[in-house]
């Protein structure tokens, strides 16, 4: 599972560099988004705009996410393909996220952390 | 060929025999989905052939043949009038009751710390299909279902 961070100011920001988020490894993909989020700025972004490709398993690996990240913190969510924009609209979970159109109008303003 | 020796009809047709794990899964999804792009099924109908798929060969991998390595799966597709027709079978437990589940979306609107992260996959495949059918035949599960063109727009 390939997570790669940014950490900017207020917020950090994870790109998925994977094509799909799917049962064999969705609970790969939470521990890593755990591990990577710890202790960070209470915004956390997923850019999920290199995955064309996301199952009912991915779906509750990312609602899991936001639950780990605690009441303090929040998970948004960005650039959604057609394919996986119609899993939370289906679901009815685009209506539990703030989802950005890119990572960049999710971050903009931010300065990169030093 | 299927568990009884019949083809599936039509030309088109798909037809992958794998074992009940995820990576296998993951495998016949890209083998189906190549089929079907050479069987110029629309790309909407495959979008989501490939979602409901992917969740019926999932429930099959962690429920009925759950610590089965031995479980063998079969997948089945053929275009059909407005869409695409699909049939899974498997070796492994029944569906408990014999029924299926009946995918109800758990309540979202409460406090994040209680959103559902399981039960989307019987929803979403009630949502994009029709014709959705479990039969019991001996030792074997069959579910079969069909996608129609448009399916999960809203």
């Amino acid at each position: 599972m390939q997570l790669k961070r940014q950490d900017f100011d207020q917020a950090t920001l994870i790109t998925v560099e994977e094509s799909r988020i799917d049962a064999a490894v969705a609970i790969q993909f939470k521990d890593s988004l755990r591990d990577m989020t710890e202790g960070g700025p209470a915004r956390v972004i997923l850019d999920l705009g290199m995955v064309e490709f996301l199952d009912s398993s991915g779906l509750g690996a990312v609602v899991a996410a936001m639950k780990q990240l605690g009441a303090e913190r929040k998970l948004e969510l960005a650039a959604l393909t057609p394919t996986v924009e119609k899993v939370f609209r289906l679901t009815r979970m685009d209506t539990v996220f703030t989802i950005h159109k890119d990572a960049g109008s999710a971050t903009g303003g931010l300065a990169h952390a030093s | 060929m299927r568990p009884d020796g019949t083809a599936p009809p039509g030309d088109g047709a798909v037809q992958i025999g794998f074992a009940a794990t995820p990576m296998a899964v993951r495998g016949a999804l890209a083998e189906a989905r190549a089929a079907w792009t050479a069987a110029e099924v629309a790309p909407g109908v495959r979008d989501a052939a490939e979602l409901v798929v992917a969740e019926v060969l999932n429930n099959v991998v962690e429920h009925a043949q759950a610590g089965r390595p031995d479980g063998v799966v079969t997948l089945a597709t053929w275009p059909a009038e407005g869409g695409l027709c699909c049939e899974v079978r498997d070796d492994g437990r029944p569906m408990p009751d014999n029924t299926l589940p009946e995918g109800v979306l758990a309540d979202i609107t409460g406090a994040v710390e209680d959103l559902p992260e399981g039960g989307f996959g019987w929803f979403m495949i009630r949502s994009l299909t029709r014709d959705l059918a479990y039969a019991r035949e001996g030792t074997w599960n069959r579910l079969s279902f069909c996608i129609p063109e448009g399916a999960g727009e809203t």
